[in-house]
């Protein structure tokens, strides 16, 4: 059961999901990657939308081996920050993935007791991005659909100085 | 696995969301020392941006046709090793000697136009990272502004710097891009192309650029 | 009597100058409004008339050239499909004002048929087709081979020739026709096809798995292909030659179908010259207009656009450029300049 379930999700989530398992290397990747979009439900979430206003270098990466570098690549992207501003109605404006357009997102808990960001919708959508950390310097994110994920890979920002 | 490169195994839902790219595929690399190049028009465009983070398994290779990797006649003066660049026909060639070269099919993009001449293989990189250009990041302003290499790098798997200039030649996680002018990046190959001329091509090795007569 | 003498010499320059060979064939082509031009009755990349009757290939395409110089109008060419048996008893009888038909530039047809080739427009010639996986890559390390070769060609000959010369053990297996010859390759009977170069190009395309072949960068022997006409006619041998040499000139200068509207305005010289903007007496010298090459090149572009889109890298064939292409770009094409 386990094994054919695991599998059909494989097929469906195409080679990103297969990379993920690949880079991830261990079996709590796939569970991640393969989140039921409007499952869940919301919780209180453990982060504020306050946290993320600022200014801050992005970059990302695939493997763990990339990722201190790729923290000190973000902290020199600081020239070209990405600015997050608050939103009309208490969120924050930031980007969807491949779209230019600044959308109202807002922190969202799940009951899976993870930490989503996204539009007005139930947390996991297929738009959300999954918030792994956050503190006052730095955040991490990553998108919820596998096939994004799979091309751009985990974010990392580091608030720029002043 | 091979593929050809019109029937990639999954596309992604960036591809259908491009609108609007053409120009934002700007650059891979800033354009430089163009004012000593000659100077091309570039031919008409594949109505395509870069997709960063499109997946192409290394494996891939132009599998057929015309732009596949194959042995043909080359009269050159130029010793084995060569690389020689035509980018109106959309071909690298490596000179083998006895009159003949292994070619490939290759994507130029807009910057792959600024400059001709003869360099040298400065250096060599397998999985090379990317920082898009500030063009590219106006346009597209939620790409992170760095991304170490990998599958989903528009760079590809293999890039080799040409000389001191801003100018390589890399891989693609675009392989049907291939053989067409395409709107950013130098010279691209599809990936299992770049890794195999990455493994013939020592630095220091003679890069020619030519661009085909200009009116 | 000095009065006298120029009066003369004068007559004579106007003689000269304005007096067209007596039923030029040119003039006739002018009279009858289309050009007749003798093509193959279907080769592939070459001569290919489609379903809606219109022609189309590269050795069509250069009677279009042709139509394009005289009447700057591309469409006017009657094209007559020829058998090898009947092409040159059609020229020589005037049915055809030119053949344009894979034919091969050999002394016997000019001395002995009273032709003339009007030069090289595809250097063709011997080659080699292998499996992917024989790791050959010349056609040297072909020893012990067994080699499929159709029968009565002169590529059976060739074969031979070319093994004995260079102490080759192979065997030659004979077919009677093509398809037959390329079974004997698919089905392991052989592990070489030998055939005019870009014949197995064609037949490449018929294998179930083309991809799983390789044609070796090896040519052998010569077939300089080349537009036939009459012997009788100077002045038309000398237009159809000058239109081919335009041809390859335009790839050389950078003119091209995109581009030729501009390249009237170019500073450079030679494309000025090209585009009869300078040296304007040119084209006349030839019996046509000025912007006789720019007419030809905005028709069906330059050399490179007409082998790219009928035999090359944008057709099915996908025959590398090889020894068709420019001197100066790794081939042995090379047209005397115009000026």
């Amino acid at each position: 059961m386990m094994v054919s379930a695991s599998s059909a999700s494989l097929i469906r989530a195409g080679i990103p999901a297969i990379l993920l398992l690949l880079l991830g290397g261990c079996g709590t990747t796939i569970d991640e990657s393969v989140t039921t979009p409007g499952a869940l439900t919301e919780r209180p979430a453990t982060f504020r939308n306050e946290q993320l206003i600022g200014k801050w270098g992005v970059a990302s990466y695939r493997e763990e081996k990339d990722r201190r570098r790729v923290e000190a690549q973000a902290r020199a992207q600081c020239r070209l920050p990405y600015v997050i501003a608050k939103g009309p109605s208490d969120g924050v404006m930031m980007h969807l993935a491949d779209d230019a357009k600044l959308y109202e997102l807002r922190i969202k808990g799940g009951s899976d007791g993870k930490t989503y960001l996204g539009p007005e919708a139930p947390p996991g959508e297929w738009q959300d991005r999954e918030i792994l950390s956050i503190t006052d310097k730095e955040m991490i994110m990553r998108f919820v659909d596998p096939e994004v994920h799979g091309r751009y890979g985990t974010f990392i920002y580091v608030r720029c100085p002043g | 696995m091979t593929i050809r490169p019109p029937s990639l195994p999954r596309l992604s839902a960036f591809t259908r969301r491009r609108t609007g790219l053409i120009l934002a595929g700007l650059a891979v690399m800033a354009i430089s020392g163009a004012a000593n190049g000659r100077q091309q028009a570039t031919p008409i465009s594949m109505d395509i941006g870069d997709e960063p983070g499109r997946v192409a398994t290394a494996e891939q290779i132009v599998e057929d046709g015309p732009f596949a990797r194959q042995l043909v006649f080359f009269r050159s003066a130029e010793p084995p090793g060569t690389i020689v660049i035509h980018t109106s026909e959309r071909f690298l060639y490596v000179v083998q000697g006895n009159n003949r070269a292994l070619r490939y099919g290759i994507g130029v993009g807009r910057e792959g136009f600024q400059w001709s001449g003869l360099v040298r293989v400065s250096r060599k990189a397998e999985w090379p990272d990317w920082t898009p250009p500030p063009e590219m990041i106006a346009r597209q302003p939620y790409l992170p502004r760095f991304m170490a290499g990998g599958p989903g790098n528009p760079m590809g798997a293999r890039a080799l710097y040409l000389g001191s200039t801003v100018y390589r030649i890399h891989g693609t996680n675009q392989p049907e891009t291939i053989g067409h002018a395409v709107s950013s990046g130098c010279f691209r190959l599809a990936n299992g192309d770049v890794i195999d001329l990455f493994e013939r091509i020592a630095v220091g090795a003679k890069v020619i650029i030519r661009h085909g007569a200009s009116i | 009597m000095s009065i006298g003498f120029r009066a003369f010499a004068l007559a004579g320059t106007l003689l000269a100058a304005t007096l067209p060979a007596l039923s030029g064939t040119l003039d006739e082509v002018r009279k009858r409004g289309s050009l007749s031009c003798g093509v193959s009755m279907g080769l592939l990349g070459f001569s290919e008339q489609k379903p809606d009757g219109s022609w189309a290939g590269f050795d069509v395409d250069f009677c279009r050239a042709l139509a394009a110089v005289i009447f700057d109008d591309p469409r006017k060419v009657t094209f007559q499909p020829l058998s090898a048996l009947d092409r040159f008893d059609a020229l020589k009888s005037g049915r055809i004002d030119i053949l344009s038909r894979n034919s091969t530039w050999t002394l016997e047809r000019e001395a002995g048929l009273g032709l003339l080739f009007a030069g090289v427009n595809f250097y063709d010639g011997q080659g080699f087709m292998i499996r992917r996986d024989n790791k050959a890559v010349s056609a040297l390390e072909l020893n012990r081979a067994r080699v499929c070769v159709q029968a009565g060609t002169t590529n059976a000959l060739g074969a031979s020739e070319f093994f004995t010369t260079n102490s080759i053990t192979a065997e030659l297996k004979t077919y009677p026709d093509g398809p037959s010859t390329l079974r004997g390759f698919e089905t392991g009977e052989c592990e070489v096809m030998t055939a005019d170069n870009s014949g197995l190009f064609a037949e490449r395309l018929r294998l179930a798995r083309a991809s799983e072949a390789v044609i070796l960068p090896d040519i052998v022997s010569k077939e300089p292909l080349g537009p036939v006409v009459r012997n009788d006619d100077v002045r038309w041998y000398t237009l159809v030659k000058w239109v081919n040499f335009a041809l390859i000139n335009a790839e050389e200068l950078g003119v091209t179908s995109a581009n030729v509207g501009e390249a009237k305005r170019s500073a450079k010289p030679d494309v000025r010259r090209f585009m009869g903007v300078d040296g304007a007496d040119l084209g006349p010298k030839l019996g046509v207009t000025a912007d006789w090459a720019a007419r030809a090149v905005a028709a069906v572009g330059n050399y490179g656009e007409i082998y790219e889109r009928n035999v090359g890298s944008k057709s099915r064939l996908g025959i590398p450029r090889g020894l068709n292409q420019l001197w100066s770009e790794g081939g042995i094409l090379y047209a005397p300049p115009i000026r």
